[in-house]
């Protein structure tokens, strides 16, 4: 039996790793560093706490079923329902949370050891068998991994250990277990009462348990006393679905929500001028880009003019302007916060005469018109508006379509014709991976630049099995440049989220893909 | 009137299958493809026409929808696309909500609207009607969305008297919770109400029978209740029932803001995540409910205007 700890990515992965075997019946989840802290007039002790946290966010979860409800609007509830294997606190350090421990025995076996003693909300033990289940159910639904992981050979080698086959290695598999996508359902009870049970009673092993839910209105959690990881400190939780983002900042002023999501940004100054709320951002893992279309009619499908088009582009103009400065620069497809993200060496810095000396070589001095698709959202509205008067500076005439957003899915895979399309994507995973396997790899589902290059399909097949750091960093390298060069995607920024809390908020932790913690959070009264 | 009652009960169903028909057909062509949206972007083409197959959706169009009708037949609306959940559950909650602030916005309407088109057309041309002209088309041109979020701003934020949003259980949290959506759902129809009121009344005032029941020495209040509102009534209630119809598929806005739970806001995030049996079922409700309502109005007629009830009763003989 061989240890592969060389075929773990980076040193960090090592540190998580032996972290993981010290940390086993830890709190485990959100252990990151302080998000808010309210104001103490008093010792925290001699104050008296609410026994119900009440937040809002804009849009309905679509299902409390972690593996069906994989948007971040459900992460956002889901993640004190259910537990993961592993999870990510608020700088995106991986450590251990189900998993007690993991080992990869060789290239392709991975060993989970699960921590003992976890109770589901019903009381039922956690074993391996739930653990496994849960893989069967992801890769039902679709989950990439079914394409490597040999899921019907898993085994609970005992109660606590699961042996997970892979039928080709695959080394940066373990960050996505640290998705809440991947929350570990109870197989016995799920078996019980069917999916369409499940999915009206949910139950999992996080810190809380569902009390009671109306679907669009709201979703009260009551606190689980037999956590593994220690009950949570405030009894009940509930989120509220309040579409209209001027009114959850106004419920925060009037006092009737304690944590309002997704804020917009007009609404910062508002949040940070008022002494009875603090305000909290943190930055995603949401990339917001252009696609543009390589196979294009128009000139777009000539590398130089996509190099153009991103030199064209101030991004911190944007940034500035849109955003209202809420937000960083990026040139690379994945957060710099993502393991093996990679600064890309020569970035198409904002270079307005640079841009148009490219625009002469590829014999496109005078310009083009071209479709600029978009959805609906008023900040994708605006960054287009913004972008349309900077490519007309070289000279390329960018017709804004806005569409729904289910037509420019429909529309892409119908093969119809347009010259850019802004986009975001969220690395969920916390790994390139996640983002770098959907969007670029020819006939991939998200490749809606339909892009395709043999060299970069070769490499990034390589990269995906190799084991070896150095090889990987060099596949990696390769990669990311050919990417830089042939410029599919043009990435404007990197989101940061803001939300507002009342200052008597004190233990939250926030989660860079949304799945923000209440585990250790109190709302004084006081 | 049993055998009118009964003929309109019968024609629910040619509006149903219309309506559904109609929903269906605009579904089907509407973009995206609901397998697609279910699994998200890992899913390979495989995994896609597998689902597709097992939700059934690569049966013909008219298979899938005779499959619908036959199961609505039997009470059986479907399951969500989205949330695995049964439809109907989801639609009667939701449209009781939504019941509850039509019902309310509609009441409000009456109740501040007619009295005012009254007084205004029996005070026409004095300060009070100039007023009340120019507050209804003020509401009848305000959107919605500014008149609520103006009034959330004075009433929850400055004066802290309701709350902002949301919807509580019980009295009176769901009174109180109730009156600025309310209001607002109201504000168009309240207006329209009042000017079709003073429309109607001034039409009846000069009337020769209003001047013989002046020269009876009839009391002003009485002439005004008995002889002037009850001919004025019919276009008022026909107003009523329709705006009532409206409200009850239109208040999307109104719920929007305040986050009321109600199926205007079901409809439209049925529709952006396509899932058809719960856009279908949403329409299936709401046209049950608008022909009970149309139906109800209709009955009205004969209870306000005796002329309308001797029809109904020289049909049956």
């Amino acid at each position: 039996m061989k240890k592969v700890t060389a075929m773990l990515l980076a040193a960090s992965m090592v540190l998580s790793l032996a972290g993981c075997s010290q940390k086993a019946k830890e709190a485990p989840a959100g252990t990151g560093s302080g998000n808010s802290a309210a104001a103490t007039e008093a010792p925290a002790a001699d104050r008296k706490v609410k026994d119900e946290i009440v937040f809002a966010q804009s849009s309905d979860l679509t299902t409390m079923n972690p593996y069906i409800g994989t948007q971040e609007r459900a992460y956002s509830l889901t993640n004190h329902m259910y537990d993961t294997l592993l999870v990510y606190d608020s700088e995106m350090n991986m450590s251990c949370s189900l998993a007690e421990s993991y080992e990869w025995v060789d290239d392709l076996t991975l060993q989970i050891n699960l921590v003992h003693d976890v109770k589901f909300h019903n009381g039922d033990p956690l074993t391996a068998e739930d653990v496994i289940f849960t893989f069967e159910k992801r890769a039902e639904r679709g989950s990439a991994f079914k394409n490597y992981i040999d899921v019907p050979n898993m085994q609970a080698k005992d109660d606590f250990t699961v042996i997970v086959p892979f039928t080709s290695p695959h080394p940066s598999f373990i960050y996505q277990l640290t998705d809440p996508a991947f929350g570990i359902v109870p197989k016995k009870y799920f078996e019980s009462v069917g999916e369409e049970g499940f999915a009206k009673a949910p139950i999992g092993s996080g810190p809380y348990k569902l009390k009671d839910y109306v679907t669009g209105d709201y979703y009260t959690l009551e606190r689980f006393d037999d956590y593994w990881g220690g009950p949570a400190k405030t009894k009940y939780l509930t989120m509220k679905i309040v579409p209209e983002a001027g009114q959850r900042t106004i419920m925060l002023e009037t006092g009737e929500i304690d944590v309002a999501y997704e804020i917009p940004y007009v609404d910062a100054t508002k949040i940070q001028d008022n002494d009875d709320l603090q305000f909290l951002s943190t930055p995603s893992m949401k990339i917001v880009m252009f696609y543009l279309n390589t196979q294009s009619a128009t000139p777009v499908n000539d590398s130089r003019v996509r190099q153009a088009i991103e030199y064209a582009i101030d991004k911190e103009a944007i940034v500035q302007a849109v955003c209202y400065g809420y937000g960083s620069v990026a040139y690379a497809i994945v957060p710099d916060s993502v393991s093996e993200y990679k600064e890309v060496k020569e970035p198409h810095v904002y270079d307005l005469e640079k841009a148009k000396a490219l625009m002469k070589e590829a014999g496109c001095e005078d310009g083009f018109t071209m479709e600029l698709w978009t959805s609906s959202v008023q900040t994708n509205t605006e960054i287009c508006q913004v972008v349309q008067e900077q490519l007309a500076a070289i000279n390329i005439k960018a017709e804004i379509s806005v569409q729904d957003a289910n037509t420019i899915d429909t529309r892409i895979d119908a093969g119809d014709e347009f010259g850019m399309e802004l986009h975001f994507y969220s690395c969920n995973s916390g790994h390139a991976e996640y983002t770098l396997s959907n969007i670029l790899p020819t006939g991939m589902m998200r490749n809606d630049c339909r892009f395709s290059n043999a060299e970069y399909d070769k490499t990034y097949e390589e990269w995906l099995v190799t084991t070896d750091e150095a090889k990987r960093e060099e596949l990696l390298t390769t990669m990311y440049e050919i990417q830089n060069q042939e410029t599919p995607v043009v990435p404007l920024y990197n989101e940061v989220k803001i939300l507002g809390a009342t200052k008597n908020l004190d233990g939250f932790k926030l989660s860079r893909i949304g799945a923000h913690q209440y585990q250790d959070a109190v709302v004084y009264e006081d | 009137m049993l055998r009118y009652i009964l003929k309109r009960f019968l024609f629910v169903i040619p509006v149903l299958l219309g309506a559904t028909l109609l929903v269906f057909t605009i579904m089907e062509f509407t973009p995206g493809d609901p397998a697609k949206i279910i699994l998200g972007n890992e899913a390979t083409e495989a995994d896609i026409a597998n689902l597709r197959e097992e939700m059934g959706l690569d049966d013909p169009f008219v298979v899938r929808y005779v499959r619908f009708v036959g199961n609505m037949l039997r009470g059986d609306l479907g399951i969500s696309y989205r949330n695995n959940l049964d439809v109907s559950d989801q639609i009667i909650q939701r449209l009781k909500n939504t019941m509850i602030l039509a019902g309310a916005a509609v009441f409000i309407a009456v109740l501040i609207g007619i009295p005012v088109g009254i007084i205004s057309a029996i005070k026409q041309y004095t300060i009070f009607d100039n007023v009340v002209m120019m507050v209804t088309l003020f509401l009848a041109a305000s959107p919605v969305f500014w008149l609520g979020l103006m009034l959330v701003i004075i009433f929850a934020l400055k004066l802290g008297i309701f709350p902002a949003a949301g919807m509580k259980p019980g009295f009176p949290d769901m009174f109180i919770c109730l009156v600025l959506p309310a209001f607002t759902l109201s504000s168009n129809t309240m207006a329209t109400i009042a000017r079709t009121t003073r429309a109607s009344m001034l039409e009846v005032v000069r009337q020769d029978y209003i001047d013989t029941a002046r020269a009876k020495g009839l009391k002003e209040s009485t002439i005004t209740v008995r002889h002037m509102l009850k001919n004025a009534l019919i276009p008022i209630v026909t107003m009523i029932g329709l705006s009532f119809g409206g409200l009850l598929g239109g208040s999307v806005v109104t719920e929007s803001i305040f986050a009321w739970p109600g199926v205007g806001r079901f409809v439209v995030e049925s529709i952006n995540f396509k899932d058809t049996p719960s856009v279908l079922a949403s329409v299936v409700m709401l046209s049950i409910f608008s022909t009970f309502v149309n139906l109800f109005v209709d009955l009205l007629y004969a209870f306000v205007d005796p002329r309308i009830k001797s029809q109904y009763q020289t049909k049956r003989r």
